[in-house]
C-alpha cells in the first residue's frame, strides 16, 4: 500500500496531505511508479534515505505535540479557576460552564495549528461548534431551572382554603355540565322518539354528548389550583430532560459531521492491528480508542474464555465431556454414564463454539475495517456515532438476537440431535449406551431389512397413496361445494356455508372417536352396511376394523370429508374476490355458465390455491391423529408388516410407534430425516411458487 | 348499426324510483356516440342495458330495427370495454384476446388472424403472450381494445375506458380510439364524465343528469348554444359565468347593481317577454374584453391567476363579493389585487330563463 499524496474522509472527497513527511514519501512513490531505470534507482534509494525523526516536519509536529501535552496538561488547573468564579450552584450548569471556558481556551490555542495536522484541524472545530453551542444549552438550563424554581414554590404556596373554595367550584360546575348533558341526550332521545334520526344516529350522538361532557370535566378539574401547577411542575421537568437532550444531540451531530469530513493521517499501511488482536474480541477496539465498543467485545470475549472452550472441553457439564462426549458417546464411562446426555452436552458445545467463533470474527471485521478506513483517511466512530449506527442499521440484528439465540436451543438443538441420532444405534438393547454406526440405520431402511427396517417401503407406499388419495378427494369435495355454494341463484348462503364449516368446527379427535365407534364390528353403520349388502353369513359380514382395505378406504373418505371444509373456505374468499366484470366480459365474450366455471373460474381458483393445497398434502402426509385415533394404525398383519406396524400406518404413526414405544429411537431418527427432507422439498416447491404467485394480482 | 332507444326506463330491484327513466335516443350507424353526464346520472346503467347485461325495465332497444330487449349480450352483435378492462388475469394476452372467436368456435388460423391483425394496429404484438399483470396500464388498456376488436362487431361499447390513465396517455389514446373508430367501421357507444374527451371524440352528444338527457347533438352546439343551466355549467373549461339578475326595459340588471347589459337587436326581441323576471346571463370566460366602455362595462379586483402558458385565468372579484373568472392572452400584465375593466363581448352572450333554466335566445 502506498500513502499516495491525499487522503479520503467518509463521504469520499479527497483533501490533500498535511503530514509533510507521509506526502513526500507520497509523491516519491508515486513518481516511482511512473519511472524505470537509473531515475527508479535514485528515488529507491531517497526513500531509503528519507529522515524519519529528524524531518523538519516531524521536529515541528513533536513540539506542537509537546506545547498541546503541556496546555491540556493545565486543564485542571483552569477548571479549578473556573469553578471558583461559577455562582450557579446546579452541578450540571458548573460544569458545562467550565466546559465552555476550556472550550474557548482550547479553540485559541488550536487555531494557529489547523495548518499544521489534520488533528489539530478536528480538535479546532469540535471545540468551536462547543464555544458555539454550550451558551444556548446552558441559558436554557438556566431558565428551565428558574421556572422549575419558581412552579416549585407556586405549587407549595397553595392554600387549604383556596384549594376548597376551588374544589367546591368545581364540583357545581360539574353537577350543572352533568345536568347540561343529560338535557342534551334527552333531546337526542326525543329526535330518535320523532323518528327525526336513525338508531345508529341515536347511539353516536349520545356518545358525543357524553364524551363531550367528559372531556370539559377532566379540563376543569385540571385547572383547579393544586393540579394546574402540580402539571406545570411536571412540564417543565420534563422540557429540562427532552428539550436538553436532544440540543446535546444536535450538538453531537454536528461534531460527528466535523469527524466525516475531516480526514486522519495515520504511519500504518498494513491492517495488522486486527491480525494481531483477533484472539481476544475486544482488544482491538481498545487499542484504536473506541473504549465503550470494546467493553461489550471484552463480554464476548469472557463468553468465550469462560463459557464456550471450557464446556467443550468438558468443564462444567452435567454429565458429559464436551465436544469428546460427542465423539465417544459414553463409551466404556461410568454406569451411571448416558450416550444421549453426551450427544446433546456435546451439541450444545459446538453450539457453543460457533457463537464463540461468530463473536471472533464479527469482531476482526470490525477491527479491520476502522483500520482500513483509517489508513485510507476516515477518522473511527465515536461512542455517539456507534449508538446511531446501532440504533440504525444494527437495530433489527440487536431486537431479534435473543430470539434468534432461543431458536438456536429451542429449534436447532431438537433437530441436530434427532440427526445425529440416526447414525447410531440406539435401539432396545443400546438404551443407556450407544454408538456411532454411521450410515446402518439408512441402509435397514432402504434395503428394507430387520425387524424396524422391514415394513418401510410397504409403509412408504401406502402413506403416499394415503397423501394423495385423501388430499385430493377432500380438495375436491371443497372445490365442489364452494363453486356451488356461490352460485348467485342460490338462497340461503350462510346456511350452507355454515353447514360445510362444521367438520372443521367440530374437534377433528371427536368425529374420528365417533365414526371409530360406528365402524366397529358390532356398530350401527357395519351393520347397516350389512343389511344393505343383505350379508347374513358370518363369513360374508364386511368387517371394516379388520380388513386393510376396509379400513384404509373408510380412512380416506373420512379425511375427505374432515378436509373439505378447509378447503372450501379457502375458496369462498377467492371467489368472492374475483370481480363480477371478469363475468360480464365472459358474458358478452359467450361464455355461458359453466363455460365461466370452467374457463374463468376455476383457473383463477387452482392459480390462488396452488400452494395452500400443497401445503394440504404435507399435512396429510403427517396426519398423524386420524389413523392414530381411527384404528390405532391396524388392522395388523405380522406376515407382512412384523410386530412393529399395522397395515394402515403411516410413516408419522410409525416413527411415533418405533420411538415412543418400542424404543428403537436410531431407526426412527433415520425415518424422521428422510421424511423432513422429503417434506421440506415439497413446501419449498410450494412456497416457491407462492412467491411467485403473489406478484400477480387480480 | 342504428342503435334507438324508445322511451327507455330502467328500475332496479328493491329501489322506489327509476334510475333513468324515458330515454328516447336515434344513434345512427357509424356514429361516435359519447354519453356524457357527471357521476351517478345513470350514464353506465344505460350502457349496460345497451350490452344487456342489466335488463330493461321498459321501453324498446332496437338495433337496426330489431328488438334486442331480451337478446343475450354474446347475440348482440357487440364489445365492450371496460372502465376496469375486466382482462382475464390467468390467460395471456393473446388467449384473452382469443377468448371470445374461441368460445363461437372459431377456426383456429381465423383466430391467429385476427389476433394478429389487432395486435398490429394496437402496437401489442410484443406482449402478446405476458399476462395482463406483467404489463402497464396503457398497454392493458390497449389489449382490453383488442378484446374488442377481433370480434369485429357491429356496435362498439366503452365504459369510460380513458380513465385510469394518466393526462398524457390519455391525451394520446383519445386519438387513437378516433382513427380506430374511423378503420372499424362500426357504431361506437362511449360513456364518459369528462367533457373534454365528449368534445373531442364524439360526432354526437348525449348529455345525462339525473337520468334525463339533458341534450343531444353535435359538440360544437354544445358550446356555443347551451340547452340550459346545466348544460352551460357542465360543459366548457374553466366554467362558464353565470350572472344573475333582472330585465328591466330591455336592459339585464344583475344582481346587487353590478353591472348592466344591453343586449343585441336579435336577443333583445326574444328577451321582450321577459321584462320585469328573472333571468341568468352566462358569459364565457374568453368573451371578455380587457378595456373600459361607456356601456356594458364591468369593474373587478383580480384574487388569483392561474397562467396556462398561451392564457391566463382571471379569477375576479365584484364589489358585492361575487366571482367571475376571464381568460386573457398570456402576455398582458395582469397582477393580484389590481383593478381592472372588461366589457361583455355582446355575440358571446347567453340568456337562461331562471324559472326554467331554458335557454332564451
Amino acid at each position: 500500500m502506498s500513502y499516495g499524496t491525499t487522503v479520503r474522509d467518509d463521504i469520499g472527497n479527497e483533501h490533500p496531505r498535511k503530514h509533510l513527511r507521509l506526502k513526500e514519501r507520497g509523491e516519491l512513490e508515486v513518481k516511482l511508479l511512473q519511472s524505470d531505470g537509473e531515475e527508479k534507482c535514485a528515488i529507491e534509494q531517497k526513500l531509503r534515505t528519507q529522515p524519519v525523526d529528524d524531518h523538519p516536519y516531524e521536529q515541528a509536529l513533536r513540539k506542537a505535540r509537546e506545547e498541546e501535552k503541556s496546555f491540556l496538561g493545565e486543564a485542571e488547573k483552569r477548571r479549578e479557576a473556573c469553578l471558583s468564579s461559577i455562582k450557579d450552584r446546579d452541578p450540571r450548569l458548573r460544569k458545562w460552564t467550565c466546559w465552555l471556558h476550556e472550550s474557548e481556551a482550547r479553540l485559541d490555542f488550536y487555531e494557529p495549528l489547523v495548518d499544521m495536522s489534520y488533528d489539530f484541524e478536528l480538535a479546532y472545530q469540535e471545540n468551536r461548534i462547543l464555544a458555539r453551542e454550550l451558551p444556548i444549552v446552558i441559558a436554557l438550563r438556566r431558565e428551565l431551572l428558574d421556572e422549575l424554581e419558581e412552579a416549585k414554590a407556586d405549587l407549595s404556596s397553595v392554600g387549604k382554603e383556596e384549594q376548597a373554595a376551588a374544589l367546591n367550584e368545581f364540583n357545581e360546575y360539574r353537577r350543572q355540565r352533568k345536568v347540561s348533558c343529560a338535557e342534551e341526550k334527552e333531546k337526542i332521545r326525543q329526535k330518535h322518539r320523532q323518528g327525526l334520526i336513525s338508531s345508529k344516529a341515536l347511539q353516536n350522538e349520545q356518545k358525543r354528548a357524553e364524551r363531550s361532557a367528559e372531556e370539559d370535566i377532566l379540563t376543569k378539574k385540571r385547572l383547579l389550583p393544586l393540579p394546574k401547577r402540580r402539571d406545570r411542575v411536571r412540564h417543565i421537568k420534563h422540557r429540562l430532560k427532552v428539550d436538553i437532550d436532544s440540543r446535546w444531540r444536535v450538538i453531537h451531530s454536528d461534531i460527528s459531521d466535523i469527524r466525516r469530513k475531516t480526514p486522519i493521517e495515520v504511519k500504518k499501511r498494513y491492517p495488522w492491528l486486527s491480525m494481531l488482536t483477533f484472539p481476544i474480541p475486544g482488544l482491538g477496539q481498545f487499542l484504536i480508542g473506541q473504549r465503550q465498543k470494546a467493553f461489550f467485545f471484552f463480554l464476548g470475549t469472557l463468553f468465550i474464555y469462560l463459557a464456550a472452550i471450557p464446556y467443550s472441553l468438558g468443564v462444567g457439564n452435567y454429565r458429559g465431556k464436551g465436544i469428546a462426549g460427542l465423539i465417544s458417546l459414553a463409551k466404556d464411562g461410568k454406569r451411571l454414564d448416558r450416550s444421549i446426555i453426551f450427544m446433546i452436552e456435546g451439541v450444545i458445545a459446538v453450539i457453543f463454539l460457533v457463537l464463540a467463533f461468530l463473536i471472533i470474527y464479527m469482531s476482526y471485521r470490525d477491527v479491520r475495517s476502522t483500520e482500513k478506513r483509517m489508513i485510507a483517511g476516515i477518522r473511527k466512530h465515536n461512542w455517539f456515532e456507534t449508538r446511531m449506527v446501532m440504533r440504525g442499521k444494527g437495530f433489527p440484528y440487536i431486537v431479534s438476537a435473543p430470539a434468534a439465540i432461543l431458536t438456536i436451543f429451542i429449534v436447532l438443538l431438537p433437530i441436530a440431535v434427532t440427526c445425529l441420532i440416526s447414525f447410531t444405534n440406539y435401539d432396545p438393547t443400546h438404551q443407556s449406551k450407544f454408538s456411532w454406526t454411521g450410515l446402518e440405520n439408512y441402509k435397514a431402511i432402504f434395503l428394507g431389512q430387520g425387524m424396524a427396517g422391514g415394513p418401510f417401503w410397504r409403509i412408504m407406499g401406502w402413506t403416499v397413496i394415503w397423501t394423495l388419495a385423501a388430499t385430493t378427494l377432500a380438495i375436491f369435495i371443497g372445490f365442489v361445494l364452494a363453486l356451488l355454494v356461490n352460485q348467485d341463484r342460490i338462497r340461503g348462503k350462510k346456511f350452507f356455508r355454515t353447514v360445510y364449516l362444521l367438520p372443521w368446527a367440530v374437534p377433528a379427535f371427536i368425529t374420528i372417536m365417533f365414526f371409530s365407534i360406528m365402524f366397529s364390528p358390532s356398530g350401527p353403520l357395519t351393520t347397516v352396511l350389512n343389511q344393505l349388502l343383505g350379508n347374513t353369513d358370518p363369513s360374508e359380514m364386511l368387517n371394516i376394523k379388520y380388513t386393510t382395505w376396509g379400513t384404509r378406504i373408510v380412512l380416506i373418505l373420512l379425511q375427505g370429508w374432515l378436509g373439505s371444509s378447509y378447503v372450501f373456505l379457502l375458496c369462498t374468499g377467492i371467489l368472492q374476490g374475483i370481480p363480477n366484470d371478469l363475468y360480464e366480459a365472459a358474458r358478452i365474450d359467450g361464455a355461458q355458465g359453466f363455460q365461466q366455471t370452467r374457463y374463468i373460474t376455476i383457473p383463477i381458483l387452482l392459480f390462488q390455491t396452488a400452494p395452500l393445497m400443497i401445503g394440504q398434502y404435507t399435512f396429510n402426509f403427517n396426519n398423524f391423529s386420524i389413523i392414530y385415533l381411527f384404528n390405532g394404525g391396524g388392522p395388523f398383519e405380522p406376515s407382512k408388516y412384523g410386530n412393529l406396524a399395522g397395515s394402515s400406518d403411516l410413516l408419522i404413526s410409525y416413527i411415533y410407534k418405533l420411538t415412543i414405544q418400542k424404543q428403537y429411537q436410531g431407526i426412527g431418527s433415520a425415518i424422521t430425516m428422510i421424511v423432513s427432507l422429503l417434506l421440506i422439498f415439497i413446501t419449498w416447491m410450494g412456497f416457491r411458487r407462492t412467491k411467485s404467485f403473489r406478484e400477480e394480482k387480480l | 348499426m342504428r342503435v334507438q332507444l324508445v322511451n327507455i326506463g330502467k328500475k332496479y330491484e328493491g329501489r322506489e324510483n327509476f334510475t333513468i327513466r324515458n330515454i328516447d335516443l336515434d344513434i345512427a350507424s357509424r356514429d361516435f356516440c359519447v354519453i356524457l353526464g357527471p357521476s351517478g346520472c345513470g350514464k353506465s346503467t344505460l350502457l349496460r342495458m345497451i350490452a344487456g347485461l342489466n335488463s330493461i325495465t321498459e321501453g324498446d332497444l332496437l338495433f337496426d330495427g330489431k328488438r334486442m330487449n331480451k337478446v343475450e349480450p354474446k347475440d348482440r352483435d357487440i364489445a365492450m370495454v371496460f372502465q376496469s378492462y375486466a382482462l382475464y388475469p390467468h390467460m395471456t394476452v393473446y388467449d384473452n384476446m382469443a377468448f371470445s372467436l374461441k368460445m363461437r368456435k372459431e377456426r383456429k388460423h381465423v383466430i391467429h388472424e385476427r389476433v394478429m391483425e389487432a395486435a398490429e394496429v394496437l402496437q401489442i404484438k410484443e406482449y402478446l403472450y405476458s399476462k395482463p399483470s406483467e404489463i402497464s396500464g396503457g398497454q392493458r388498456q390497449r389489449v382490453a381494445l383488442g378484446r374488442a376488436m377481433v370480434r369485429k362487431p357491429a356496435v362498439f361499447l366503452m365504459d369510460e375506458p380513458l380513465s385510469n390513465l394518466d393526462a398524457k396517455l390519455r391525451e394520446h389514446m383519445r386519438v387513437e380510439l378516433v382513427r380506430l373508430h374511423k378503420s372499424l367501421d362500426t357504431t361506437s357507444i362511449y360513456v364518459t364524465h369528462d367533457q373534454t374527451e365528449a368534445m373531442t371524440m364524439a360526432t354526437k352528444i348525449v348529455l345525462l343528469n339525473d337520468g334525463i338527457v339533458q341534450q343531444v347533438g353535435a359538440p360544437s352546439t354544445f358550446y356555443e348554444k347551451p340547452a340550459n343551466l346545466f348544460v352551460a355549467g357542465f360543459i366548457g373549461s374553466p366554467t362558464m359565468n353565470v350572472f344573475h339578475g333582472e330585465m328591466k326595459n330591455g336592459i339585464f340588471h344583475a344582481d346587487g347593481g353590478i353591472f348592466t347589459v344591453e343586449p343585441r337587436k336579435e336577443d333583445a326581441d326574444l328577451l321582450r317577454p321577459y321584462e320585469g323576471k328573472r333571468v341568468a346571463l352566462g358569459i364565457r370566460s374568453e368573451r371578455f374584453i380587457a378595456g373600459e366602455q361607456e356601456k356594458n362595462g364591468i369593474t373587478v379586483v383580480v384574487d388569483v391567476i392561474e397562467m396556462l402558458g398561451k392564457e391566463q385565468l382571471l379569477y375576479c372579484k365584484f364589489s358585492n363579493g361575487e366571482e367571475c373568472v376571464i381568460s386573457e392572452p398570456g402576455y398582458y400584465e395582469y397582477a393580484i389585487d389590481e383593478t381592472h375593466h372588461f366589457h361583455f363581448d355582446l355575440e358571446g352572450l347567453h340568456f337562461f330563463d331562471e324559472e326554467t333554466t331554458l335557454r332564451i335566445n
